[in-house]
């Protein structure tokens, strides 16, 4: 035991204006009596006739007393000392990826760890400081260096998980850098183990502490699902896995448009997995939903979801000379209504123009590719040509996806000038081949070359390219018809005609992504389920495209965890060893304080 | 006076008398046995003659038969004297009616039964000295007189019951009856003054007279009590505890005076100003054989 601050005992003074108080009479009213002999001979035995008055004992002043001392002794700050292991910097990484909402652990793994979190919130000695890092795909700084207890307890309290994964790696990135200063920082992971791999870091230059939550516990989930299109209709296919220790069996319903299309059992032994398929669905069907029965520990994936139709078919209109090798990729482009004209006659009713060495006067109210377009300033400044190098793809990667550019070779391309908010996704040294970019409200895409001065139609990467180019530029959004995994972005591409793009969440809540244009993508995807993209033109049909969040994610689906966490550690976790730091117990004192109040105005009440 | 006594009352007055229990020396003749062989039919003795006697108390049968002289002695029988020695001090007037109201009643209502028996009255005011007195006067015509001289009385001034007692005793008869009525709080006491009443082997009645609020006094909270005699302050935060204490030392002080008074032979009573003289006359004097 110990004062950390002993000049608050002077508090204690405050005991004399208290004493003064008893001992100083108070003001009197007068009154005229026959005699006071009595009163004085009754008096000498009760109290002095003076100023003051002889200090009586009474149970009010002892309570005041006493709170006076508890409240210079807290102000004194008096500590015992106590092993902690949370001394200096503390950093909590709290897993807030799926799994943890698994209910082996009740209520849930996540609401365990922010128990055992703020038990050592609760533990940490005067001095010290914590972060709370929230570790999902994208880590978030809870709360940052902060010994307020108050604060850590709000900013965990409102820690909230999340559909995603953990990403480990990326949590351990954002706190090395506040790590490098101090040697004694402890990590603790509050995790079940299922994180993203985070050897690629290396050797850590700090030690890292798991704090396990949860165990091995048996659960069934929709591994995949997806539906194609087939002759005879939708085509739907499921694959469920046993992800437990223990044999499993149970039933898979699945729902067409909200109404259950049919019902089978399953049973599977530990570790294994089976496929359902569903032929003949109705062709009208536009969203599917797969759902098992039976209660395991991890309810997020007993559901999946797929979207049969996306929408209508891209309209593309193809101003050409002639270009059969184009005008064969561009029918090969799933979902798109191509249409031909070698003049310019009106592209009012298209969601994609393609000029194929020529151009517009000025670029129409349509998403635009241009392929060897002329000398000029469409859509930003175009040159003569020249010499093309080796080619290169730096694009998005939904535009050079699956490209294979090596055995590709252009003789000649247009120069480009890209302005900022334009992309290459082809070139050479020398500059760009293919180029993406904004202009207005609408999207460009532009091909430098005479593709009849290249090989590219002769290789397998062009009608990838332009389908990618196509799908960049088709208006709805880069996941139309896709199932995505939580939390991934998905770029919406406004259909020309539209005033208003309003996005439609699994929950029924809704939200405006345009005006203003270009809509802004939509980055919260964390619900699962079925989210729909609904453009609105005056006069027109909304056009309204879906595509689904599912989990599908066997990191999460297994609730068994690991032997250790997927890292290098940089040194012994013993290095952290429990230390001696004094334990303040000035809450316990002003807590003391009150009650003390609140029992010396209970006695006055009752005395009064 | 008249409206201190209604005459109900004072009719029912007329049915009580003073109880004597000592022989009286009065200095006129009355209808009380007086200590001293007189001139009343009531034989006490006889006694050898000696010159000088009256010859017509000889019993000339006894002389007869003995052939000696003897006289035959018979008791005296003489007036009594009340005296009433009433505390005027302005302790007297508190209460509502005052202390000295009743006091006045009670000394209006023993003087109108002593009149009436042809017992004389003689009254004195007492502040810190003896501060008027009415010599004994006789007769039942005399009770205006001793009313009015009640009447004149008002409650003013400290009190210094020793010395005024003192001066009462020496204009006493003496073997008469002394009612001293006061509430006793005197500061130098009161003790002194009452044995030298009782030196006059005056046959005495004293009667404390407090107020309601002195009994039990209603005060709560922070005071100033100021004496009405002098102005001393008191200062007092009145709580049950202190009232308590009051209430001991006032039961206490009462105690001291009855044991004192009965310690001497006097008669003691303590009466609250807010009782009825009725009540006190009827009831309370007749209990301490102060009036038949």
């Amino acid at each position: 035991m110990g004062l950390l601050d002993p000049a608050g005992l002077l508090a204690g003074l405050l005991a004399l204006p208290i004493l003064a108080l008893w001992v100083l009479r108070p003001r009197r009213r007068r009154r005229v009596i026959g005699s006071t002999l009595l009163w004085r001979q009754a008096l000498d035995n009760v109290q002095a006739s003076h100023p003051w008055q002889r200090l009586r004992w009474h149970v009010l002043l002892a309570l005041q007393l006493a709170a006076i001392a508890l409240f210079a002794l807290s102000l004194a700050r008096p500590f015992r000392l106590m092993a902690s292991d949370l001394s200096g910097q503390t950093f909590v990484l709290l897993d807030a990826s799926a799994s943890m909402q698994a209910t082996d652990v009740k209520p849930s793994r996540f609401s365990a760890a922010k128990q055992q979190i703020g038990q050592a919130i609760d533990r940490i000695p005067p001095g010290a400081q914590m972060t709370i890092v929230l570790m999902a795909d994208e880590p978030r700084l809870v709360v940052a260096r902060s010994g307020d207890k108050g604060a850590l307890h709000a900013a965990l309290d409102a820690a909230r998980p999340t559909n995603g994964n953990a990403n480990l790696a990326a949590a351990l990135s954002l706190i090395a850098p506040l790590l490098v200063d101090d040697p004694r920082a402890r990590v603790l992971v509050y995790s079940d183990g299922g994180t993203d791999d985070a050897t690629r870091l290396g050797q850590l230059p700090f030690a890292v502490t798991w704090v396990r939550v949860g165990g091995p516990a048996d659960n069934v989930a929709i591994a995949a699902f997806a539906v194609t299109v087939g002759d005879n209709g939708p085509v739907a296919l499921a694959r469920v896995a046993n992800d437990g220790a223990h044999a499993a069996s149970g039933q898979i319903g699945l729902w067409t448009d909200g109404r259950l299309y049919d019902l089978r059992a399953y049973s599977l032994a530990a570790g294994a997995s089976v496929a359902e398929t569903w032929d003949g669905l109705p062709a009208g069907a536009q969203t599917l939903e797969a759902r098992l029965s039976g209660p395991d520990a991890l309810a997020l994936d007993d559901r999946a979801d797929a979207v049969v139709s996306s929408g209508p078919s891209t309209r593309v209109l193809l101003l050409t000379t002639g270009n059969p090798f184009l005008e064969q990729a561009l029918k090969l482009t799933p979902g798109v209504r191509l249409s031909v004209a070698d003049h310019d006659s009106g592209t009012a009713s298209a969601d994609v123009v393609v000029y194929d060495g020529v151009a517009p006067a000025a670029l129409p109210a349509a998403n635009v590719l241009l392929i060897h377009p002329p000398a000029g300033k469409l859509p930003w400044s175009i040159g003569a040509d020249r010499p093309v190098g080796l080619l290169r793809t730096l694009g998005p990667s939904s535009l050079d996806r699956f490209l294979d550019l090596s055995q590709v070779h252009v003789r000649t391309t247009r120069q480009m000038t890209l302005p900022a908010d334009a992309d290459a996704v082809i070139a050479d040294p020398a500059g760009p081949l293919v180029a993406v970019g904004q202009a207005a409200r609408d999207r460009v895409g532009v091909i430098g070359f005479d593709l009849h001065q290249s090989d590219l139609p002769l290789d397998p990467s062009f009608p990838v390219l332009i389908s990618n180019l196509i799908g960049w530029l088709t208006p709805g959004s880069s996941a139309a018809g896709q199932s995505i995994a939580p939390g991934a972005p998905v770029d919406v591409v406004a259909w020309p005609a539209a005033t208003r793009i309003v996005l439609v969440r699994p929950d029924g809540s809704s939200d405006t992504l345009a005006p203003p244009f270009p809509a802004r993508p939509i980055v919260d995807t964390d619900q699962l389920g079925v989210y729909r993209i609904v453009q609105s033109a005056p006069g027109q049909p909304d056009r309204v495209s879906q595509f689904a969040v599912n989990l599908f994610s066997a990191q999460e689906s297994d609730l068994t965890p690991p032997v250790a966490l997927p890292l290098i550690q940089g040194r012994s976790t013993s290095s952290a060893v429990s230390t001696t730091v004094p334990d303040d117990l000035w809450p316990w004192l002003a807590g003391g304080v009150l009650v003390v109040l609140l029992l010396e105005w209970w006695a006055y009440r009752r005395s009064s | 006076m008249d409206s201190l006594l209604s005459p109900t009352f004072l009719r029912r007055l007329d049915a009580l008398d003073l109880l004597a229990r000592k022989l009286v020396a009065g200095p006129v003749g009355g209808a009380r046995r007086a200590v001293a062989n007189g001139a009343s039919l009531e034989f006490s003795d006889y006694r050898t003659y000696s010159p000088g006697d009256d010859y017509r108390r000889i019993d000339w049968n006894v002389y007869a038969r003995l052939e000696r002289l003897f006289l035959r002695l018979f008791h005296a029988e003489e007036s009594l004297t009340l005296s009433l020695f009433l505390d005027c001090s302005s302790s007297m007037g508190a209460g509502a009616p005052t202390k000295l109201q009743l006091a006045c009643q009670i000394a209006a209502a023993l003087a109108y039964i002593a009149l009436g028996s042809t017992d004389r009255v003689a009254v004195a005011f007492s502040r810190q000295r003896l501060d008027a007195y009415l010599p004994a006067v006789g007769g039942r015509s005399s009770v205006w007189k001793v009313w009015d001289f009640l009447g004149r009385v008002s409650p003013d001034g400290a009190t210094d019951l020793n010395r005024s007692l003192e001066q009462f005793a020496l204009r006493t008869p003496g073997r008469g009856m002394v009612v001293v009525l006061s509430d006793l709080l005197a500061p130098a006491g009161y003790q002194v003054g009452l044995k030298r009443v009782l030196a006059t082997d005056a046959q005495l009645y004293v009667v404390q007279i407090l107020a309601p609020e002195e009994i039990d006094p209603d005060a709560v909270g922070d005071w100033e009590l100021v004496d009405s005699e002098g102005g001393a302050v008191v200062s007092v935060s009145v709580s049950a505890a202190v009232r308590e204490e009051y209430r001991r030392r006032r039961a206490s002080f009462t105690d001291e005076a009855t044991a004192f008074c009965h310690r001497h032979g006097a008669q003691f009573l303590c009466v609250s100003s807010d009782v009825s003289i009725e009540d006190v006359v009827l009831r309370l004097l007749r209990r301490t054989r102060l009036l038949e």
